[in-house]
């Protein structure tokens, strides 16, 4: 993508400039889309992306700039104007080409060439399954979203280091309606992978899934408002940990001592039956990164180990500015935002309790089938998340399902309450906004117990 | 080639490739941000791109695409492809290209002054020390910021109607993190302006700091029923994330749950509600719609009564009501609706009576991307604020959930402000409105 001879010699102008560290961000991303609305096709979309980020590091101060043109007078005038910002000496300059990194890649869904109408047709076979559900489903709104991040990185070190990373996400959203009862239901799968994942979808499972799900929901009662035992099944019900501790472990917030966590590495932050890993890892999942957005391969991390915080996760500004090591999670969402650290796949690791023990330790709780998304304040740990589908548990066994409920708590107390955990490790993908844009992470956990959490409701 | 001519090279490739009609956005934005934290520059950034967004319709179907890259070879792909995406998608007899005269407009909001970088981030330096100034267990300014930003806009179809718009603003923001002891407490603000004397960076730190300060030692109250006023920040918040209500291509899609409620009677009849594109208090005005058309401002309800959705030439095509021209697109998106500013209209009654006996002021909401379900109406957020009686506070809150049905809470209204109020960023001027109850969960 990016000419070698002209990233040589932006780095250069860097340096000459006194920048301590420069790199090099090129993306280029082809994307598609396709939604669906009333079983037709709605729109139909195409697009490039391209562009470049500059980074030039002073000490521990970062100053970024990007631009669509991939001319050499235009990147030496980009970085001539971030330099003139900070005036400085000059640093020695790059004398050697650079070493392209090898790395092991992460595998993605094996590719299956599909023809856009074999799609369309795959989308549509979705939509009339959910359909078929029941005449409950007054409308199913689908879209699809494919796209390939083709990155290059160039840093003053002499490093070269390029990934392209392929990707699939189908949204479907169900709404039922009975009088003038109205809900909607979600399942939004998505994966590192391109056509092959499109074809590996279980449509029926997921038909039965949004079919049950709103069919619940629509005749739900409200949930009541107390602090309670709550239970939260596997899969996207990680999103607790993503939003309770996973942020406040990322160094970008542990850097401003604004992360409660900031000081606590060694110490007993969980209890003793939470271990947690974010692991970008693992083959085909939808936050998997062979390489991270700084040309680091990237790891497996150990965030919590019996209860006790192993490691945060960090980057270079992270590193520099906190002594942590890097660790591979340098993320971004487009060329268009400086990297930092943050989250691929996180989640609780399985533990010794079934879903039957979990379950049954608890007289007058709540349990989450299935959650919506949430968000937290970093410089506080307070969080909050939302419950999609949720029924009440009366000793020991699960009542009514309820509907509208909240889950809310500061991340240091609810670490320590999650009390058992479960055998049944699933993940889920989602998107993630925080300081360097949306990325795509998967969250995960098999079903857990939190002990006294606020559930807010509307009775 | 200069922007126009690649618009027009773009249509004019188009329609060679069997295209009836076409039309093209091309956005170009410019930036500078800067972030100090412990009296320091921390982070700088610089940026400028563009963005071709082109919409065919060939045999009565649309096909999308877009590109950032401006090459010769790059702009005769992105239209094939454009070309390529309409012949799977569905014959639409409502899709058509704006066919009036060949018009052009144009509104031009640019920047009247040279800010200096330097001034920006001595601004952000004095933010930062000002707040941590206010009390020795002010830990930092975590969020302190500073940016200017440069928008241009240009619409133009295969039928020669041709819109430019132009932007410019200038924004700052602070925080204040206080701790002490295990307690701790988070709070920002932002303000944003057309010039750097405008910018109220005084707010900016009175309102980071008292928050953070009064939420330090907050509680939670007990769980039940409280009447509630909103902050008007958290107002416009809320009244935002169920703006779809009026989408009348939600509704067109089935997936509103209005759509059957147009000239009904939906909310209390103290409410109504207006859409001001060009509303003077504003700091943004937006004068055109994403197909080129000229707005004017558009009652949504009245009296609680439904009067209008949003819609653009394809809504109003498909429903044969009038076209309201509120258009929405972006370069990268599909045609849609969208609305500008909203005013609610104000009422009758005063501050204090509002402000009197106790409720619940929120002033900090969590969740509302996750916390609704806009077919619903349910909704249920984590907040902060302060228990009120007569206009004073009696408890900082936090570590509550207020839950309720948005369809519901308007038609359960205590009382409506004599005075109207705007929002932090200008886009949304309402009266304080006291709704009756709301759920609480706390202790």
């Amino acid at each position: 993508m990016l000419d070698k001879n002209i990233a040589h010699d932006v780095i250069n102008c860097a340096l000459e400039h006194g920048a301590d560290f420069c790199d090099i961000f090129v993306e280029k991303k082809d994307s598609q889309s396709v939604s669906f609305n009333s079983s037709e096709v709605k729109d139909i979309q195409s697009g490039m992306n391209f562009g470049i980020g500059v980074r030039l590091i002073y000490g521990t101060k970062s100053l970024y700039a990007y631009t669509n043109s991939k001319e050499r007078d235009d990147l030496i005038k980009l970085t001539q104007t971030l330099a003139a910002s900070y005036k400085t000496g000059s640093q020695a300059l790059m004398q050697d080409q650079f070493n392209t990194l090898t790395y092991q890649e992460i595998k993605s869904f094996i590719n299956k060439e599909m023809p856009l109408e074999e799609k369309i047709n795959n989308l549509k076979s979705l939509d009339s399954k959910i359909r078929a559900q029941g005449e409950y489903i007054s409308q199913v709104n689908i879209s699809m979203i494919q796209y390939q991040q083709n990155i290059e990185v160039f840093n003053s070190k002499g490093l070269y280091a390029h990934e392209v990373r392929p990707y699939c996400r189908v949204a479907t959203n169900a709404i039922a309606k009975d009088g003038d009862k109205q809900c909607s239901g979600s399942w939004n799968p998505g994966a590192r992978g391109g056509d092959g994942f499109l074809d590996s979808l279980d449509h029926d499972w997921i038909a039965e899934y949004l079919g049950k799900k709103t069919k619940t929901v629509l005749y739900a009662e409200a949930c009541p408002a107390k602090t309670m035992d709550v239970v939260i099944d596997n899969g996207f019900g990680g999103v607790i940990f993503h939003e309770a501790c996973g942020h406040l472990l990322e160094t970008t917030s542990v850097e401003k001592k604004s992360s409660v966590f900031w000081d606590k590495k060694g110490e007993m932050i969980a209890h003793e039956n939470l271990s947690a890993v974010d692991d970008g890892t693992i083959d085909n999942l939808w936050g998997s990164i062979s390489i991270d957005d700084e040309g680091m391969p990237t790891q497996r991390t150990q965030l919590i180990k019996n209860g006790k915080l192993e490691n945060f996760l960090s980057d270079t500004l992270g590193e520099m500015k906190t002594g942590h090591k890097r660790t591979g999670s340098a993320r971004r969402q487009s060329y268009k935002f400086a990297p930092a650290s943050r989250m691929r796949n996180t989640f609780i690791e399985e533990g010794p309790h079934s879903n039957d023990e979990i379950i049954q330790s608890i007289g007058d709780g709540l349990y989450c089938k299935s959650m919506g998304g949430g968000s937290v304040n970093p410089g506080t740990g307070e969080f909050n998340f939302a419950v999609e589908e949720g029924y009440l548990i009366k000793n020991g066994k699960l009542d009514k399902a309820v509907k509208g409920a909240t889950l809310i708590g500061r991340g240091e107390k609810i670490m320590k309450n999650i009390s058992m955990v479960g055998k049944n490790l699933d993940f889920a993908a989602g998107m993630c906004g925080s300081v360097s844009g949306s990325v795509p992470v998967t969250v995960g956990q098999p079903m857990i117990k939190v002990e006294n959490i606020l559930v807010g409701g509307n009775s | 080639m200069k922007t126009k001519e690649v618009m027009e090279k773009v249509i004019e490739l188009s329609l060679a490739n069997g295209a009836q009609g076409s039309d093209v956005i091309l956005s170009e934005g410019k930036s500078f941000s800067a972030s100090v934290q412990n009296a320091d520059l921390d982070k700088y950034e610089v940026s400028g791109s563009k963005i071709l967004g082109v919409r065919v319709i060939k045999d009565q179907k649309i096909g999308l695409s877009f590109t950032e890259d401006f090459t010769a070879d790059s702009l005769e792909v992105v239209v094939s492809k454009a070309i390529e995406n309409s012949q799977f998608s569905k014959v639409n007899e409502n899709a058509f290209i704006a066919n009036d005269s060949k018009e052009s407009s144009s509104h031009i909001d640019n920047k009247t002054e040279e800010i200096e970088v330097n001034d920006l981030i001595e601004l952000n330096k004095e933010l930062e020390s000002k707040v941590k100034e206010l009390d020795k267990r002010v830990s930092g300014s975590p969020y302190n910021g500073v940016s200017e930003n440069e928008s241009k806009s240009h619409f133009l179809n295969s039928n020669g109607r041709y819109c430019y718009e132009e932007d410019y603003s200038l924004s700052c923001y602070t925080s204040a993190l206080i701790k002490d002891g295990e307690k701790n407490s988070l709070h920002y603000y932002g303000s944003v302006a057309k010039k750097l004397s405008e910018l109220d960076y005084q707010k900016c730190i009175d309102e980071s700091f008292h928050h953070a300060k009064e939420w330090l030692d907050a509680s939670p109250i007990k769980s039940g029923k409280y009447p509630v006023i909103f902050s008007i920040d958290q107002m416009q918040s809320l009244f935002g994330a169920f703006h779809r209500m009026y989408s009348a291509k939600a509704r067109m899609e089935k997936s509103n749950p209005m759509s059957e409620k147009l000239n009904q009677q939906i909310f209390s009849k103290n409410l109504s509600i207006l859409d001001v594109p060009t509303y003077e208090k504003a700091l943004f005005a937006s004068p055109f719609d994403s197909e080129g058309y000229a707005r004017k401002d558009l009652t949504l309800v009245e009296n609680g009564v439904l009067k209008n959705f949003f819609h653009n030439s394809e809504t109003a095509a498909f429903f044969k009501e009038e076209n309201n021209f509120r258009a929405a697109r972006g370069a990268r998106s599909a045609l849609s609706v969208g609305g500008t500013h909203t005013l609610i209209q104000k009422g009758k009654d005063s501050e204090k009576d509002l402000t009197s006996q106790k409720y619940l002021m929120v002033h900090s909401m969590q969740g509302l991307h996750s916390g609704l379900n806009f077919m619903s109406g349910d909704f249920s957020f984590g907040a902060s604020g302060y228990l009120m009686e007569n206009g004073e506070a009696l408890q900082a809150v936090n570590g509550i959930t207020v839950a309720g049905n948005f369809y519901d809470l308007l038609n359960e209204i205590d009382g409506i402000g004599d005075t109207i109020h705007s929002n932090s960023s200008t886009s949304f001027f309402a009266p304080t409105i006291r709704f009756s109850k709301l759920t609480v969960a706390g202790v």
